[in-house]
């Protein structure tokens, strides 16, 4: 069965990022014929720190060459210095500042949507610790995206990743804590997988009005691989996702070492098994 | 093994690599280093255990302080420079610039903290750009970044890393390539015996080829987990070590991401592991 219109699909450039430059991931996303992507904000493609935002004009000319439209801006939480529940109190501003330039990327290439997560916290305090400084943090991060015209949309990490942020009850506690329309949940199958939750669970918590978009990737639970080759069930999953009505983009985040020396076959592979199931 | 084997690798000697305790305070990474028996330390300046802000000089003041109240050493400066805006080959000029100014500050926080040396990486090109250009441009900024050492009496020892973090300096031959290019009397080699095996090398490889300009052996277990749970053959590295008296210093790196939940253990378990092999060898 055919479930969703093709135009649906989105790309995160994260396994392009490291290795190859914006032209090159834009150049391959209209070779697959894909048009809608998500960006990852930092380094190297599109820097962004907390002072400044680099000259955008060059990715706004590879975006409008290739066809191609941004849904979704990650500014970079897993790798840096900046992470959603940072505790130094001489650090916390600079992260609000970070976070803040995401949203006016995500504004500025016409995204509206900042991809978030819980934030790391630290393994030697009480999970509950960080959720409060995330939830913080969110509270004023929603002032800036309302007045940019962006959702932040947070997603679970791993326990390897956050011991505060890696389960449904944790996003949804951050949730009812922010209060506030700007502030949505979004899947992530692999951090979902590991969790040992469903697409259902979420869904069944949030409803489709408040699950705004997806990193929709195979696992084996672990990792972010293409379709085929973890052990999910691609048609089970994109059937949850129809049936509960969802109407966001449904992105491909990938992280596979292997696949950062050679993006572009590895997206053929993964856009070749998705087809089967989009019109 | 013989006796000089036995008192070659002494404990003392082994720098604990924090980046295994990067879930948890750099209070908590000390404590535990204490306790467990280490000596030294190689500070890796990431998140959030020591960052090179504006304020650097008291911070490094406040962890030389608490280093010398737990008898501990500072042996080396990491600077984290991997997955951040801090590519020394960056094709723009101002992420260059940046990265070098950021290694002349851990130049300088090196010299607050005590430490004589600092470990570099070689940044990496774009890999569907040429590869000759990023080259370049890695090796220009390693020249300012040694000539600058060079005024602070600090060494430097450039590292050779793998495919999935750079495409300019990863093996033995593309590392002696830049370390002659750049020429500079303060840059020396670091290998690490996990990147080592993945490229089919040996520590003999590299004795031969740079003689006593390695500067830094990361001793390391497979794919950088603690000492125990892979199969590199630490009886072997041993031996090949005090074959050539090597005189350099010694790091213990373990990166395994599912170790840093329970850090400690993973510490104390590769302290046991490298303490009973020197100790069974009599």
């Amino acid at each position: 069965m055919r479930f969703f219109n093709r135009d649906r699909l989105c790309n995160f450039n994260l396994h392009y990022d490291t290795f190859y430059s914006f032209d090159y991931f834009c150049e391959c996303m209209n070779r697959l014929d894909i048009r809608h992507v998500e960006l990852i904000a930092g380094h190297p493609s599109l820097f962004i720190d907390h002072k400044e935002i680099c000259d955008l004009s060059g990715i706004k000319k590879a975006l409008h060459d290739n066809n191609l439209h941004v849904e979704a801006i990650s500014a970079q939480s897993c790798r840096f210095r900046y992470q959603y529940a940072v505790r130094e109190p001489d650090i916390i501003e600079q992260t609000f500042q970070f976070f803040s330039n995401g949203i006016r990327v995500a504004a500025e290439l016409g995204a509206n949507i900042l991809q978030a997560n819980p934030g790391w916290s630290y393994w030697d305090e009480a999970p509950i610790e960080g959720r409060k400084r995330a939830t913080d943090m969110f509270a004023r991060l929603c002032d800036v995206a309302r007045k940019c015209g962006v959702r932040i949309a947070c997603e679970t990490l791993r326990p390897q990743e956050s011991l505060s942020g890696y389960r449904l009850q944790d996003v949804k506690q951050i949730y009812d804590q922010v209060n506030d329309p700007c502030f949505k949940a979004m899947l992530d199958t692999c951090a979902i997988g590991v969790a040992g939750e469903t697409i259902q669970d979420w869904f069944d918590v949030f409803g489709a009005d408040n699950i705004i978009h997806a990193h929709f990737i195979d696992a084996t639970p672990y990792f972010h691989l293409i379709w085929g080759e973890g052990k999910r069930n691609l048609g089970a999953d994109l059937k949850a996702l129809h049936d509960n009505g969802y109407t966001g983009f449904i992105s491909q985040e990938l992280t596979l070492p292997a696949y950062y020396l050679d993006p572009f076959s590895y997206d053929k592979k993964n856009f070749e098994a998705l087809g089967e199931y989009f019109s | 093994m013989n006796n000089k084997n036995k008192t070659f690798l002494s404990m003392d000697r082994l720098a604990v690599v924090n980046i295994l305790f990067q879930f948890y305070s750099f209070d908590y990474f000390l404590d535990s280093v204490a306790k467990i028996g280490f000596r030294k330390i190689d500070l890796w300046t990431g998140y959030p255990h020591l960052l090179l802000d504006d304020d650097y000089e008291r911070r490094c003041e406040e962890v030389r302080k608490k280093c010398d109240a737990l008898n501990l050493v500072v042996d080396n400066v990491m600077p984290k420079v991997i997955g951040w805006p801090l590519n020394i080959a960056d094709e723009e000029e101002k992420i260059r610039n940046a990265a070098v100014s950021y290694l002349k500050r851990a130049i300088d926080a090196a010299d607050i903290l005590g430490a004589d040396s600092l470990q570099l990486v070689p940044g990496t090109g774009l890999y569907d750009q040429p590869i000759e250009p990023a080259w370049a441009r890695a090796r220009d900024s390693l020249s300012q970044v040694c000539e600058y050492a060079e005024m602070r009496s600090k060494s430097l020892g450039l590292e050779a890393i793998q495919i999935v973090e750079s495409n300019l300096v990863g093996n033995k031959d593309t590392l002696f390539r830049m370390i002659e290019e750049v020429d500079s009397p303060v840059l020396g080699a670091v290998v690490d015996t996990t990147h080592m095996e993945k490229n089919g090398e040996s520590l003999i490889d590299y004795f031969t080829l740079f003689g006593n300009r390695i500067q830094r052996i990361h001793l390391n277990d497979t794919d950088q987990l603690p000492w125990g749970e892979g199969n590199a053959p630490l009886h072997v590295y041993i031996k090949q070590m005090s074959d050539v008296y090597y005189s350099g210093k010694i790091s213990l790196e373990i990166c395994s991401k599912q170790h840093y939940l329970k850090p400690y253990d993973a510490l104390q378990q590769s302290w046991n592991y490298l303490h009973d092999t020197c100790e069974s060898s009599l």
